[in-house]
């Protein structure tokens, strides 16, 4: 009888950390963050450092588009604090009474320009070295696209992508691999991407600019904890962790 | 004759195992705004997702025929350890979560693979087109084909082919007129199986060839765009790829049902 | 001209035979099971390569030395066990399916297999699928199937074998019609498919050819203990001491009647033939009119239906007797048992080799 225990007890104890895992559970000291997928590098550095002088408090993150992390909350999935890659996707979240206070722009982020390393198809910048080339883009509805879009109509230019991707990551993966000849990626992806791609800045690309809010949701179950991490990101270490890695002020 | 009874502690499981099949299926259609459905079915990015991937999974269909059905003939005649190595690699692609499978297709036919290269030298450039789509499809859908068929080959018993043979026919008759029609619930099941697969296909399809409406969005991959656009048009489409997976799992039903009353 | 000639070796299945068919004629093909007879057919039907030899078929070289004729143009029938009809056809799709292979227009084949299936009788099947017909009316199908392309050679194996009894009687009849001047191999176990349907016999044991020749003469003179139990008859050798007379061991001698085709010749070997119905068993000597009184050891004993059949050991050679059970029950018979065989002489055909 007492091997059966102590294959329950086993059992129990290796399930036990599984069952905790997800942002489902609430132990006492988790912060559960919902951020867009391309604040992903920067608040993981950020997360660390909030455990670190929070002892005891760890910070759980969930990157992905902004519209499907609206989508999350408003099913009812347990987030604290919530980040948004533009301002229309907040207002969706704050129209469906997801967030606790007003949310508030923390950064910007604006488009540039990559090609594979060499410049293959020797793009000279958003114009008209791009008819013909294998432009790659994000597809219009997901931020970065209707900041592409913005840009496009604002710098007069027909852009002809040969693929509209769903994700920024897709983009940048395509010019990484030379199989594009050019893509449209936040400054913050080309920086990202380092040495694999050669960025050519577009004049004007403000005119387009992504401004990111962040704010504490609803449900939030450690609200003062989920306060102190938005006060971190707004903050002199968050803005300097942001600013190095490409966001706007 | 009665046969003995199953135990009846089998209840439970297989009740569990039903409603946790039956369970996201009923949950998504319980969500699918079923008024508007023909409204956002109609929107144009739909009916070009639509159409583009009944063109594509057909011209798959086809390609997994005219190239699945000659490797499956072959397979089922081989013995021995390149017929096992073969069969190895016809079966693989069905294994493989497709975005590996398209970083495969990738390197070896993207512009600077060595084939890709030569490809586009050649002038035939499979990047971000409609054909890049049909090879990704191809590639992770033909396994179902040879899979199916050679089984079917291989259970067949060989006297139809030796009487063919003594009657008269040469090799290529005795295909055509014995060979293949023995087996043919179990290639027109293959099909659909490859079908079904073609169009549930997106990891490879994103990966190798793009998204593009009308091009290479097909309606997985505008499902995955509408995913952080309009969450009503997501399930819209969901729907017409359950609808068009039940039908293509009940078509291949009644031909392995057909195929068993003939033997 | 032959209708088959085949000289062949298999290596590895221990074969080397040398067989010779006249053209139009059945030949019955016997032996124990794994002998080679399978492997016979299949030479002739070019589903086997020989390793040395040549097979012919008519005045054509099918295999040999650098030749390989492959199956579909050796105008050879092959019928089974299984009728094999494909079963996506009906029956005179099936039957039409051999001329419309070889280049026959569909009307012509169309006529040919019509007239292939009245010749079977069933005529009125024509448009039967294959899982619709009996065992006995698929077997007569694929008769009619095979026929229906001419073939210069048909190749039976065993093709009543699955049938039951009244069935194959039929079948047996049909064949010995349809088969009636063709050149064809039959491989057999039952005596009567050679009585009804074949011209010669060839044993083969072992992957060789032990013996071959008229059906009806070996058939009544066997000269292999195969071909004998076959026949179902004892076969006991010796060495003639008279023209009536086999000498079976020193002193042990054998009266019969000579057979006035093969007669005994003195001083040459011998075989006497005698129906195990024809032999009486005793505890001692029996006296009276059978000229043959000789001394067998039981050496065991088999049930079969009404009779037993006693197992005897005559002079070195196996023989047996049937008996009633209450025969062999009253004499106290078992292995062992010392017994003396009587036999008339009228009953033992004695017979040269």
């Amino acid at each position: 009888m007492s091997g059966r225990r102590a294959l329950a007890g086993a059992l129990a104890l290796v399930l036990l950390p599984a069952c905790a895992a997800g942002p489902s559970s609430s132990q006492p000291s988790e912060v559960v963050v919902f951020a867009a997928a391309s604040l992903t590098g920067t608040f993981t550095e950020l997360g660390t450092s909030f455990e670190a002088s929070h002892p005891g408090v760890t910070v759980t993150f969930s990157f992905d588009g902004s519209a499907a992390l609206v989508d999350q909350l408003q099913a009812g999935a347990p987030a604290d604090v919530f980040a948004s890659a533009d301002r229309a996707t907040m207002d969706k979240a704050t129209a469906a009474r997801l967030m606790a206070t007003t949310p508030e722009v923390f950064t910007t982020n604006v488009l540039t320009l990559i090609v594979p390393k060499g410049n293959p198809a020797g793009i000279t910048g958003l114009d008209e070295s791009l008819k013909g080339t294998k432009l790659v883009a994000c597809a219009v509805g997901v931020p970065c696209g209707s900041a592409t879009s913005k840009l496009a109509d604002a710098l007069a230019v027909t852009l002809e992508p040969v693929s509209e991707e769903t994700k920024v990551t897709d983009v940048r993966a395509k010019v990484e691999s030379g199989q594009a000849d050019a893509g449209i990626v936040y400054v913050t992806d080309a920086k990202a991407s380092g040495d694999k791609v050669e960025t050519i800045a577009i004049a004007g690309a403000e005119q387009a600019r992504n401004d990111y809010l962040i704010g504490t949701t609803k449900g939030a179950r450690q609200a003062a904890l989920a306060a102190e991490f938005v006060a971190l990101v707004k903050g002199e270490q968050g803005q300097r962790v942001l600013a190095a890695a490409g966001f706007g002020t | 004759m009665i046969r003995p009874p199953l135990p009846r502690w089998l209840a439970l499981p297989s009740a569990v195992a039903a409603v946790f099949l039956a369970v996201p299926l009923l949950a998504l259609l319980a969500r699918v705004p079923w008024r508007g459905l023909p409204v956002l079915l109609s929107a144009p990015a739909a009916v070009d997702a639509l159409w583009l991937s009944l063109r594509t999974c057909a011209l798959t269909t086809l390609a997994c025929l005219v190239l699945g059905l000659p490797l499956a003939l072959v397979l089922s005649r081989g013995r021995g350890a390149w017929a096992a190595l073969g069969r190895t690699l016809a079966t693989v692609p069905m294994v493989l979560p497709p975005v590996v499978a398209g970083l495969a297709l990738l390197v070896a036919l993207g512009r600077r693979a060595p084939l890709g290269g030569w490809l586009a030298g050649a002038g035939v450039d499979l990047a971000f087109t409609t054909a890049a789509v049909v090879v990704a499809q191809t590639f992770v859908a033909m396994p179902f084909l040879v899979v199916s068929v050679e089984g079917a080959l291989r259970s067949t018993q060989d006297d139809y082919a030796v009487a063919a043979a003594t009657l008269g026919a040469r090799p290529t008759t005795v295909l055509w007129r014995v060979t293949l029609p023995l087996v043919a619930p179990a290639i027109a099941s293959g099909a659909a199986l490859s079908f079904a697969r073609a169009l549930g296909e997106f990891g490879a399809t994103l990966t190798f060839a793009g998204s593009l409406q009308g091009t290479t969005r097909t309606l997985p991959l505008e499902i995955y765009l509408q995913r952080e656009l309009d969450t009503d048009t997501a399930l819209s489409l969901s729907v017409v790829l359950i609808a068009t997976a039940a039908l293509l799992v009940a078509a291949t039903a009644r031909f392995s049902r057909a195929a068993w009353s003939r033997s | 001209m032959t209708g088959i000639s085949l000289t062949a070796t298999l290596a590895d299945r221990g074969f080397d035979l040398a067989l010779a068919v006249p053209t139009g004629s059945v030949t019955a093909v016997v032996g124990p099971n794994g002998a080679g007879k399978t492997t016979l057919l299949h030479l002739v039907a070019g589903l086997t390569r020989p390793d040395t030899g040549e097979v012919r078929i008519g005045d054509r070289l099918v295999a040999g030395p650098g030749v390989w004729v492959p199956t579909h143009r050796r105008r050879v029938a092959l019928l089974t066990q299984r009728p094999a009809l494909f079963p996506h056809l009906d029956a005179l799709a099936n039957v039409m399916f051999g001329p419309l292979a070889t280049g026959s227009d569909r009307a012509a084949a169309r006529v040919r297999a019509l007239a292939e299936l009245d010749a079977v009788g069933c005529g009125g099947l024509a448009s039967r699928r294959p899982a619709e017909l009996s065992g006995g009316q698929a077997q007569r199908v694929a008769i009619a199937r095979a026929l229906a392309t001419e073939p210069d050679v048909v190749l039976l194996d065993e093709p009543l074998a699955g049938l039951d009894i009244a069935v194959a009687a039929d079948q047996r009849h049909l064949l010995a019609a349809r088969l009636r001047g063709r050149t064809a191999l039959l491989v057999t176990h039952e005596v009567l498919d050679i009585w009804t349907i074949a011209d010669q016999v060839a044993v083969v044991a072992d992957g060789r050819l032990v013996e071959s020749g008229d059906a009806s003469l070996l058939l009544t003179r066997p000269r292999t203990e195969f071909l004998a139990r076959l026949v179902g008859t004892n076969l006991v050798p010796g060495s003639a001491v008279a023209d009536d007379t086999l000498e079976l061991a020193p002193g042990v001698l054998l009266r019969g009647l000579a057979d006035p085709d093969q007669p005994l010749v003195a001083g040459s070997s011998g075989l006497a033939s005698v129906a195990p119905s024809a032999i009486a068993l005793h505890l001692a000597d029996p006296g009276g009119s059978p000229r043959n009184v000789l001394g067998c050891l039981v050496t065991g004993l088999e049930p079969r239906g009404q009779v037993v059949r006693v197992h005897l050991e005559l002079a070195g050679h196996a023989v047996a007797a049937d008996l009633t059970p209450q025969a062999v029950a009253e004499l106290g018979l078992r292995p062992g048992t010392p017994v003396r065989a009587s036999v008339k002489a009228t009953q033992v055909h004695l017979y040269g080799r």
